[in-house]
């Protein structure tokens, strides 16, 4: 044996080490992930579900993948310390989203608000029909939640209020409207429940 | 960042993707996000809707997603009391649906240029007007139709 095929032997023995090690990090990462990415990706592509797609990527994408591996099992390493820095960004950057209901700094004229209103008036008036009926049969439908805390924040001291205003913190918006609770002669705080949208919107 | 995945949209007898998210505009709203877990980086926001659009109105029919304990997210899990559909009255604004092939990928968001874009305007969960966009023209012209 001379040197060359030697050392052609070390790089492909150690290629198949390491296509040993892929597969078994590949059979594990499958168990612990499978569900989310496979009902994502059938979501998104219910072709998938078919035998002909399941051959394809459950036995012959694999089987190429494993000795193009083994043949250039080196960009492996590269590629496996780039997948892991990804990770480490997504982990930092996935934060809970949890913004306010209603934007900071965006805030309601007096002359937006258009008549006092009590909580009763308000949850007459706010049951949203659906002929499927697929929202709840309460004040604000699925939105319930929200204008519950909004109501319960009402102090002795706060009216409430009905407003429409012309301007709004959602782009392509022509119009809101909602309720705000008014403190001390100025607007506190607000809760929209509706939205129109500007004409040519799409432009 | 990476290409995400779409939501998917049943219309018209067709599944479509849908490049816009109502359910994140719903736990906008809400003021709280579940904490699903994030398997991939093609699902920043980790989860996949599924939509229908019936009678003009936008209905939630799925979601595949998984909370951090494991168990499987469901419609009944996140709208207590509907397990087929949710009417998603909340939302306003524009659902972009691209159709036909790429033109050009762009390995970003929903940056992925298409043949033609069908625009859906809602308000209120209702869908009040439509538009297809034929982007040929702006492609000839060497790309931004913004």
């Amino acid at each position: 044996m001379n040197d060359w095929q030697l050392y052609a032997a070390i790089y492909l023995g150690v290629g198949f080490v390491v296509c040993l090690v892929v597969v078994a990090a590949h059979l594990i990462g499958r168990q612990k992930k499978s569900k989310f990415v496979r009902d994502m990706m059938n979501a998104v592509n219910p072709k998938r579900e078919a035998f002909l797609y399941r051959m394809l990527e459950d036995l012959v994408v694999p089987t190429l993948a494993f000795f193009l591996v083994w043949l250039v099992w080196p960009v492996v390493f590269v590629l496996k310390i780039r997948d892991s820095l990804q990770k480490r960004a997504v982990a930092a950057q996935a934060v809970q989203a949890e913004p306010e209901a209603e934007p900071p700094g965006f805030a309601l004229n007096d002359s937006e608000l258009l008549r006092q209103v009590t909580v009763d008036e308000v949850e007459r008036t706010n049951l949203i029909q659906d002929p499927l009926e697929a929202v709840p049969n309460i004040p604000f439908g699925h939105c319930n939640a929200r204008w519950v805390l909004f109501r319960e924040s009402l102090q002795a001291n706060e009216t409430l209020w009905e407003f429409e205003s012309t301007r709004s913190e959602l782009a392509g918006v022509q119009a809101m409207w909602g309720y705000a609770v008014k403190r001390e002669g100025k607007v506190d705080r607000f809760m929209t429940s509706g939205w129109k949208l500007k004409i040519g919107v799409f432009e | 960042m990476t290409a995400q995945v779409t939501e998917v949209l049943h219309y018209k007898g067709e599944q479509l993707s849908m490049r816009t998210e109502p359910l994140s505009n719903y736990f906008a709203q809400m003021g709280h996000q579940p904490e699903f877990q994030a398997q991939s980086t093609a699902c920043w926001r980790r989860y996949v809707g599924k939509w229908e659009i019936l009678l003009d109105r936008l209905y939630l029919t799925g979601v595949s997603a998984t909370y951090a304990d494991g168990t499987a997210v469901t419609l009944d899990s996140l709208f207590p009391g509907f397990e087929e559909r949710v009417f998603a009255h909340w939302y306003t604004g524009v659902i972009s649906i691209p159709q036909g092939k790429v033109t050009q990928y762009v390995h970003m968001g929903y940056a992925s240029r298409y043949e033609r874009d069908l625009f859906l305007a809602v308000e209120n969960g209702i869908v009040v007007d439509t538009q297809l966009r034929d982007n040929s023209h702006a492609i000839s012209q060497g790309g931004s139709d913004e």
